[in-house]
């Protein structure tokens, strides 16, 4: 009798323990895919056709002025999500590490981290440009939350607002047999927008391409006046 | 890690998901590139004013976020300017094929530029290079305004032939070699200043 007893507490255990890790295993306890390599970002991407605007995102929207000046383009200031990887040229190179994905973006010069070893963000983590952005694989899928961005536009020229209470999803996947990457990007923004606002991009592995130094030098112009020709022209010779 | 995404799966996948779903559901989508922005100046009629000089370079540089060159010029009162002349990106500019001897200091140009509201600040629409041999051709390097798939740029492809030494494949710009039978024939054909690269 006790064999029996042992025999058929150990097949429990056996199968219990087969059926709780087929419960608890996600996705992403497979290999995820290695998406390592340089991607250049196709010039005509899609974005949405109208802008569920909120009452306060009109008054932002009015109130933008595309020619006012924007100081990203000329001061050499870190360009924000989601602008960072929505540039007409964009290159950007893809690492895995154990903790995170890296993506160093050539504009700029922007590395981003997308911590893949934390379950959320720090209490006291500061809003930046790029916003703080946690993974999470899911399938062959690299699922992306960014958080704790400073706010803004979503493009310079369009002014479609951005609040610091914004949350971006991304989503980065391979098509079968294709080595292109598809990002979809959806701005969760209730300040702004009534409905999520989506975005989608591909981007073509390109193994020749390779990200150029970015050594950015600030024309420093001011718009209420004529350029200072004598000190454009000193730091350019400088440079 | 596979315990992190336990732990956030059980937080918030589902929403995460449902947000997304709703998201596709919810938005219509059209393509479009992304660009930043340029103070143009305005006629009355809203049409971006055009300015033609003949120039000489003094300086010119591959920069990030926008190349520069510095132009001399003699205005209408036969005042000598200096201009602030802004192109693409180095980053783009130089995948196609430019360096900074593309346009070398001392060299007499021919230049259209989109003027700005600052008084010697514009953008090159597109730039007259004479050969440096007399029978060399010119260059004629083209960009904001005329650049990609625009009327001016199929004008220019079906009678000019390119330059060798830069490939338009990011359309920033774009570089046509012209001899002198074929420059005076344009000139007829599309008189003006500069009349072959104009709306």
């Amino acid at each position: 009798m006790r064999p029996l007893v042992s025999f058929s507490l150990v097949l429990g255990l056996l199968v219990h323990a087969e059926v709780f890790g087929q419960v608890e295993r996600s996705p992403g306890d497979d290999p995820a895919p290695d998406f390592s390599g340089t991607y250049v970002g196709v010039r005509d991407f899609v974005r949405p056709n109208t802008y569920p605007l909120t009452a306060e995102g009109q008054r932002s929207l009015g109130a933008h002025d595309p020619y006012a000046g924007d100081p990203r383009e000329f001061d050499c200031l870190e360009e924000p999500m989601p602008q960072l990887i929505l540039w007409g040229h964009a290159v950007i190179q893809i690492t895995h590490e154990d903790d995170a994905v890296l993506m160093k973006v050539e504009r700029g010069a922007t590395i981003r981290t997308i911590h893949m070893d934390v379950s959320e963000p720090l209490g006291d983590q500061p809003s930046t440009a790029k916003g703080y952005s946690l993974g999470l694989w899911s399938g062959n899928v690299l699922s992306v939350e960014t958080t704790h961005l400073l706010g803004g536009v979503l493009s310079a020229v369009q002014g479609h607002p951005v609040s610091s209470e914004a949350r971006f999803t991304e989503r980065y996947w391979r098509n079968a047999g294709e080595s292109s990457l598809q990002m979809e990007l959806v701005v969760h923004d209730s300040v702004n927008y009534t409905q999520p606002v989506t975005f989608e991009r591909e981007w073509r592995l390109s193994p020749e391409e390779q990200v150029q130094d970015y050594d950015c030098f600030s024309l420093e112009l001011d718009e209420s006046g004529p350029v200072d020709i004598d000190d454009l022209r000193r730091r350019l010779e400088q440079q | 890690m596979v315990f992190r995404q336990r732990v956030v799966g059980k937080r918030s996948w589902r929403d995460f998901a449902t947000l997304i779903f709703l998201g596709m559901l919810l938005t219509c989508v059209l393509p479009v590139a992304a660009h930043h922005s340029y103070p143009p100046l305005l006629t009355e009629d809203g049409e971006e004013v055009i300015r033609v000089f003949d120039a000489s370079i003094e300086l010119f540089r591959l920069l990030n976020p926008h190349s520069a060159m510095i132009i001399n010029v003699t205005n209408d009162s036969g005042v000598p300017e200096d201009w602030l002349i802004e192109m693409s990106a180095n980053f783009s500019l130089s995948r196609e094929g430019w360096s900074d001897d593309t346009l070398k200091s001392g060299e007499k140009v021919t230049i259209a530029v989109l003027a700005s509201p600052s008084p010697n600040r514009g953008r090159l629409r597109a730039v007259l290079v004479p050969g440096e041999a007399q029978d060399e051709p010119s260059r004629l390097l083209v960009a904001y305004g005329i650049r990609g798939d625009t009327p001016v740029m199929r004008r220019l492809r079906d009678r000019l032939s390119t330059c060798p030494d830069i490939e338009a494949r990011l359309d920033r710009s774009a570089c046509f070699s012209v001899d002198a039978d074929t420059l005076l024939a344009l000139q007829r054909e599309f008189p003006g200043s500069m009349g072959y690269v104009m709306p």
